[in-house]
């Protein structure tokens, strides 16, 4: 009962027929639901919005399903099988996506809800106090981890939607900066250069007050770090990338795993496991159920997509094959998602493999010493079981690193796609890419119609 | 006698006051000096005596619940008067909005019904009484379910996602007529798991207490609502004592039976073997092998549907004495449905109390309570229920096998008699409407009320599945959900009005006012699995328990109005009045609206030139405008959202119900973007009218055009998705009605012994979208059978058009080849198959194609009635009538093609076949490989129907048989209802609305609808 009799109250009472400008004493606050200044009020609010803005990981459109495999499929390494249901599958396979799609428009969606969700908690645990309930400095640990989420959707849709191969482009994607509302959604595109900018602010944020890392699941410091490296490897800030990966390596914190199938037995709990999203039983992943085959002996799952033989040939021999691709007899399956019962096959989104990958590759970009970059890579090489290899040259270590990191991360979140588009050979691993228009997908109709001020990408 | 104020007499003049309708003396009665405030009472014998100045004129009689009376003295000194009850003036004093008229005075539209004309109808709630009564009120009850939901427009409806029923207003308090069920497992937001089918909170309430139902129409009458008057309001007045009347006991028994009006014809074993083995052969495929076959013949509606029986006991007492008086009243209603397993109980009471403490005050108070129970079965839009299932049971196979078991029939979810008997689903409703008033006379004429109300609906729901039906199978042994909705409005009302006679020619009238209304709602559902037997069903016995889940809301109103009516000489009336609302439901930019209407009237027959005539009784002319609002803005969600649609929200489920956990841990997150412009929509209604009577008010009626139009109707605009939501509740849209009521009541013979009187409405009505989010189409609920498009009609149906049948391969092969991709249909496409229109002329039969085929809203209905009166026989009978609608005639889908193993209506018989070219039904084909089952103008069928409402005879028993008995009168009568219907719809029952009154989008649907009833009852009237 939220009720006060207040003086405009008393004159409608008394008969005086009077303008009251407000309600102010008359305002009910619906019970199953909470007003969004209500909603965070204190560290139990802060600590519910930021588990809501977590949860929009595993959604469809994102984590819990497509992120992973658009990449895979626009780069011809996963296809279309008989089990196909979604045209999206289609349209990737041909690189002819289409801004009506609907699956693109709940990618679109779920991403940016990612964003605006974390752009509420970012805000409005901004204005609390650490006296509002919170121990030690978790209010600022709060904000860290939504600002690795904010980074992180907002990279993810730039690396989707907008031009991230080219610094100067004008062509970026929107920031959802502040909580979205119907006043503010009129927002154009900023620039490839203010979307790494904004992103690298946020992650600087991440590192200075995220705490340590304790699980995967959840942002950490590291975390903050390895996803710092990433982005400056996109931007082009080699010497920053090498220098943050290195640190993620030298922390300590993380170890590779004895064997590279171990990832996807221990899963959340590997120790190379730097962020992934959460899964299991009860908050299922959809990667599973949609990568197996009906005769599968894992379990009867939908196949809507399988591997190529583009991929099936290049893993063939390769001590990781066993643990990455699986032969049915409905045709070859993802294997990296294999627990069909229990659903609880986690989004690897930073793995410490990667990192090794980065700062090989920022090493030798940036003009480093090629062993010391040799020496990252042959890492991950012996740990797969391979030989170490030596290359000569910065082109013959690039194409040693960019068949290694399919061979190691493919359809685990995209990698094999913008690596095409960064090491410049799109086209030749995917004829049907013909155009640079093609390496940015469409934004979605859903964005464009309502958006005046949004640019559609050339070409759609 | 106490005297109001001590006279200086210098003449007395005494008299005795009778009762004019029972010639007993009337006491309490004052007698006032014209003028003065001298005046006395009558004794109990009737008697008075005052005292008055030579210069006094005239004697003021007047009496509460009677018509004042004005009497010359002329130098009398003795003047004895007869007092006139005013309910036999009903025509004279009106109930408005706030208050009451008189007739003459009134400048809005509004249809009176009697009360005593609704008196013995057997239907359940006081909206249904009114089909086919009042012009421009179109009542259409859902289905046949007794007590179920009933839509009304008050010409047209005025919006596309919000409520379009009007507000009701019973005794002065606006009550709650929400639908109260609650959401179920099966079924979402439609009611309680019963597909379209809907609840009446109205049906709580006993109509036999009605003395009159005004409904108030244009913006003049209604604008005194405010935000709340777009849809018209209802104002139900309840019957009340006379002071100094003697006690008068009355009872009314009637028992009746009911039956479907109609019901599907559906094939027999044989026809039924032989179609579905045409269909098989006609598809390329293997006829079933005759041993596949059951020997039995089974009539599955016989099995599933009765006779069933009605039954009504009504007392009521009412009196007073000089200071108070009172209404009293006991109802027990008992109806059965004709489907079996379905029916209606209420119980109800009334007390209706006023009491003068002395001259200046007097209070009162209205109070009914009712307990109903509502048995309902899954029909409607609801591929379970008994009826539904009974049509698609194949009848080859008998209902029981030979161990006693119900037969398992292939196809359908149960064999419609276990799914019957297995499902259980009540729901009961405590319904408390209680207000107490008090008035003071400040000054003379000046007039202060304050009334506090409750209205208080708590409904419980019990629904059971036995093991022997599919939903109690789904999800484990048996189920069962059981809930509460609990529904509470406090009003409080004070007013303040003031009749000041300035002179002879101008009268001025004023009130103003303030209220303030608080409702909240709270609910609670738990539903569980796995009883040890169909029988122990309670959850304590349940081994699993399923979902629990309960929610609340609440919204608060306080308003101001006022209203001036002005009256020059009985020829120029002149009214304006204006309410301001601030609700919670708006957003905090639009806190507060103002709606204010002017309206005036010019009295011909006052007129010099006219008031001689000899012909015109009346003639008066009345113009009005007016600003009203809808204020039941939002998705209504079960009746329990719709309150914050303004706010920014955080939740802890998205849309779908799927909790925002994390790693274990619920969360919340943003779930509604805020609209702090939210408001109201708004309707802009003019109104011209005139009304007449003629010949010694022998020919009385009205005409009234009306223009309605809607803005800032509330739509979902889509916002860009960078903000993280995907659409905003937004004012936009905009919607136009327009046409004209017409009322009309003749007196066709008025003897003493013989009257005939005929009396007559009609409505037209034309509805238009003027403006969409865009001007884009909005596809309306339910099976994309209806459309929501600019420049068309609500309730608009959209599909493909059927241009014939194709006779001859070679026609399909021409159009192949012609198509770019080979194929104009379907590859399965052949003769006898519907052949579609191709509208966009691109070769090829694809959506692209798809029309409007017509609409659900007529254009014109009313309805007829007469009265014949020979001494104590009485004839009534009430036609009423709907033309131009079209139904979308969506349970012929499923019956008509035999694609499956359903069972087919006879009509399936005029099939096209080689031999039978000349037919509009295609030919039989199973799995239906020309998609002739896909919305097209075949399902969408003229839905006019003209219907012989009620038939009442009644005969009013000679007094001398109550000569020596304690009885005072008695009449007996016979009532039947829907005896007769003409229309060309091919379905069940035109009167038909599959997805209930809530859904404006979607009317004139009907798949697999509960058909409507006959009924016929005999009762009796007695009174002492």
């Amino acid at each position: 009962m939220r009720y006060s009799i207040n003086f405009c109250l008393i004159l409608v009472l008394l008969l005086a027929f009077s303008a009251c400008e407000t309600l102010d004493g008359l305002e009910p606050q619906p019970q199953q639901s909470l007003s969004a200044g209500e909603a965070i009020r204190d560290a139990n609010g802060a600590e519910s919005a930021l588990t809501g803005t977590y949860s929009f990981l595993n959604q469809d459109g994102y984590f819990s399903r497509m992120f992973p495999v658009y990449g895979s499929i626009l780069s011809g390494y996963l296809g279309s099988t008989t089990g196909t249901t979604r045209d999206i599958t289609f349209q990737s396979e041909s690189n002819s996506v289409r801004p009506s799609d609907n699956t693109l428009a709940n990618t679109w969606d779920d991403i940016y809800e990612v964003a605006n969700a974390a752009s509420n908690v970012i805000e409005r645990v901004g204005t609390l106090s650490d006296e509002d309930g919170f121990t030690g400095t978790r209010k600022n640990e709060i904000i860290a981890e939504a600002k690795f989420l904010r980074a992180m959707a907002h990279f993810d849709a730039l690396r989707l939607f907008g031009r991230f191969w080219d610094n100067s482009s004008p062509l970026g994607v929107p920031l959802r900066l502040e909580p979205g509302d119907a006043n503010n959604a009129q927002l154009a595109r900023s620039t490839v250069a203010e979307v790494y900018a904004s992103i690298q602010v946020d992650l600087d944020g991440v590192v200075a007050d995220a705490s340590g890392f304790t699980v995967s699941y959840f942002a950490s410091q590291e975390a903050g770090l390895a996803m710092k490296a990433r982005v400056a490897l996109y931007a082009q800030e080699f010497a920053l990338a090498a220098q943050l990966a290195d640190q993620v390596i030298q922390s300590g914190v993380f170890s590779l795993e004895a064997a590279y199938a171990d990832v996807f037995v221990n899963r959340l709990n590997s120790s190379e496991v730097i962020f992934a999203m959460f899964a299991s039983q009860t908050e299922g992943s959809g990667h599973t159920f949609f990568h197996l085959t009906p005769s599968s002996e894992l379990g009867a799952g939908r196949y809507d997509y399988g591997p190529t033989s583009q991929y099936t040939d290049l893993i063939a021999g390769d001590p990781r094959e066993s643990a990455s691709v699986g032969v049915t007899p409905d045709g070859p399956e993802v294997r990296k998602y294999p627990n069909l019962t229990a659903g609880d096959d986690p989004t690897y989104v930073l793995r410490l493999a990667e990192m090794y990958f980065i700062k090989a590759e920022a090493l030798a970009r940036s003009g480093g010493d090629l062993t010391e970059a040799a020496d990252a890579l042959n890492v991950v090489r012996n740990r797969a079981g391979l030989e170490a290899v030596s290359p000569s040259s910065v082109e013959e270590l690039l194409a040693f690193l960019q068949e290694e990191r399919v061979k190691e991360l493919a359809f685990e979140g995209s990698h094999e796609w913008f690596d095409a588009i960064r090491y410049g050979n799109v086209s030749s691993i995917k004829p049907t890419v013909t155009n640079e228009n093609q390496w940015a997908l469409p934004i979605p109709d859903i964005e464009v119609d309502p958006n005046d001020q949004l640019e559609q990408n050339p070409g759609y | 006698m106490i005297a109001l104020s001590p006279a200086i007499a210098q003449q007395a003049i005494s008299g005795t006051v009778l009762d004019g309708q029972t010639g007993d003396p009337l006491p309490g009665v004052t007698v006032l000096v014209k003028g003065t405030t001298y005046g006395v009472y009558s004794d109990d014998a009737g008697k008075y005596t005052i005292q008055v100045s030579p210069s006094a004129t005239t004697l003021v009689f007047s009496f509460i619940g009677m018509a004042d009376q004005e009497v010359l003295i002329e130098g009398r000194t003795q003047i004895d008067v007869s007092m006139v009850s005013e309910e036999t003036n009903l025509q004279e004093v009106v109930i408005v909005a706030y208050g009451t008229s008189r007739r003459e005075d009134l400048t809005g539209s509004l249809t009176s019904v009697s009360g005593d004309a609704v008196q013995e109808v057997p239907v359940a709630g006081i909206d249904q009484v009114l089909q086919g009564r009042a012009a421009g009120v179109h009542v259409t009850s859902a289905n046949g379910q007794p007590g179920g939901g009933v839509s009304v427009r008050v010409r047209g409806p005025s919006s596309i996602n919000s409520s379009n029923q009007p507000l009701y207003v019973i005794d002065g308090v606006p009550v709650e007529a929400q639908d109260l069920q609650i959401p179920g497992q099966f079924g979402t937001a439609t009611g309680g798991g019963l597909g379209g089918q809907t609840g009446n909170s109205l049906s709580t309430i006993n109509f036999s207490d009605v003395e009159s139902i005004e409904v108030l129409k244009d913006a003049s009458a209604t604008a005194l609502y405010g935000s709340r008057a777009a849809n018209g309001v209802v104002l139900v007045t309840t019957k009340r004592g006379r002071f100094g009347q003697r006690p008068q006991f009355d009872f009314n028994f009637s028992v009746g039976q009911r039956e479907p009006i109609n019901l599907p014809d559906m094939l027999n074993a044989q026809q039924y073997q032989e179609i579905l083995n045409e269909s098989r052969t006609n598809a390329g495929l293997d006829p079933f092998d005759p041993g596949s076959f059951g020997d039995e013949d089974t009539d599955w509606l016989d099995a599933v549907f009765r006779d069933a029986t009605v039954q009504r006991w009504n007392f009521s007492l009412r009196g007073g004495s000089q200071a108070s008086r009172y209404f009293a009243s006991f109802a027990i209603d008992d109806q059965e449905g004709t489907l079996d397993g379905t029916g209606f109980q209420r119980l109800s009471g009334r007390l209706n109390l006023d009491s003068r403490i002395s001259d200046k005050l007097s209070f009162g108070t209205s109070a009914t309570v009712s307990l109903t129970t509502e048995n309902v079965q899954a029909n409607d839009n609801f591929i379970i229920g008994p009826y539904v299932v009974a049509m698609r049971s194949r009848p080859d196979l008998p209902i029981r096998q030979e161990d006693g078991s119900f037969t398992p029939i292939p196809g359908v979810a149960d064999n419609p008699v276990a799914a019957g008997e297995g499902y259980q689903n009540d729901f009961e409703t405590l319904r408390i409407l209680a207000s107490v008033y008090g008035e003071l006379e400040i000054i003379k004429d000046l007039r202060l009320r304050s009334s506090v109300a409750l209205d208080l609906a708590s409904l419980n729901q019990d629904q059971v599945w036995s093991t022997a039906t599919l939903g109690g199978r789904l999800n484990g042994s048996g189920y069962a959900q059981r809930g509460t909705n609990e529904f509470r409005s406090i009003i409080w009302e004070n007013t303040l009005s003031y009749d000041w006679e300035i002179d002879e020619q101008n009268r001025l009238s004023a009130l103003v006012g303030g209220s303030f209304q608080r409702d909240t709602r709270d609910n609670f559902v738990a539903s569980a699995t796995d009883f040890p037997n169909d029988i122990l069903t309670t959850f304590a016995s349940a081994a699993t328990p399923l979902l629990v889940g309960g929610v609340g809301t609440e919204r608060a109103l306080i308003s101001s109005f006022a209203r001036v009516n002005y009256n020059f000489d009985d020829r120029f009336i002149v009214t304006g009045t204006i309410r301001a609302d601030g609700s919670s439901r708006f957003g905090e930019n639009n806190r507060w609206g103002f709606f204010p209407s002017a309206a005036v009237a010019w009295r011909l027959d006052n007129e010099s030139f006219l008031e001689n005539s000899p012909v015109l009784n009346e003639l008066k002319l009345r113009a009005s405008w007016g600003i009203i609002g809808n204020d039941r803005i939002g998705r209504n969600n079960g009746g329990l959202g719709g309150n914050f649609a303004s706010l920014g929200l955080y939740g802890s489920t998205d849309a779908n119900g799927v909790a925002f956990s994390y790693a274990g841990a619920g969360g919340i997150a943003p779930t509604q973007i805020a609209n702090p412009d939210l408001k109201w929509e708004t309707t802009t209604q003019y109104d011209l009218g005139v009304d007449f009577a003629f010949w010694n008010s022998r020919v009385s009626g009205s005409i009234d055009f009306y223009l309605k139009d809607t803005d800032d109707i509330l739509l979902l605009a889509p916002v860009p998705r960078n903000s993280g939501f995907n659409s905003v509740n937004r004012n936009i849209g905009e919607m136009r009605n327009q046409g004209f009521d017409v009322a009309l009541a003749v007196d066709v013979i008025r003897n003493e012994d013989f009257t005939w009187n005929i009396g007559g409405n009609l409505n037209y009505n034309d509805n238009e979208i003027k403006r969409l989010v865009n001007g884009e189409d909005i596809a309306a609920s339910g099976f994309n059978q209806s459309i929501i498009r600019e420049g068309e009609s609500l309730g608009s149906f959209f599909g493909l058009q059927v241009e014939g049948i194709f006779q001859t391969q070679e026609e399909i092969n021409t159009l192949n080849a012609a198509a770019p991709g080979g194929v104009f249909q379907t590859a399965g496409t052949a003769p006898g198959d519907f052949r579609y229109a191709d509208i966009n002329g691109d070769g090829v039969i694809t959506n692209d194609d798809r029309i409007i085929l017509g609409s659900a809203l007529f254009d014109f209905m009313g309805g007829v009635n007469t009265t014949l009166q020979y001494k104590g026989l009485t004839l009534f009978a009430l036609l009423q009538f709907v033309q131009g609608n079209e139904i979308y005639n969506f349970t012929k889908r499923g019956h008509v093609f035999q694609h499956n193993l359903f069972n087919s209506f006879t009509d399936i018989l005029d099939r096209w076949t080689p031999t039978n070219t000349d037919t509009d039904h295609p030919r039989v084909a199973w799995g239906d490989p020309n998609q002739n089952r896909q919305n097209s103008s075949f399902f969408v069928e003229d839905g006019s129907f003209a219907r012989l409402r009620q038939v009442k005879l009644s005969y009013d028993l000679p007094s001398l048989l109550f000569d020596n008995t304690f009885l005072q009168r008695g009449s007996i009568y016979l009532v039947g209802t829907n005896l007769f219907t003409l229309t060309d719809y091919s379905g069940i029952d035109p009167e038909v609305n599959t997805f209930g009154g809530n859904v404006s989008s979607a009317q004139g649907v009907d798949n697999g609808t509960y058909p409507g009833n006959k009924t016929y009852a005999l009762g009796v009237n007695l009174g002492f």
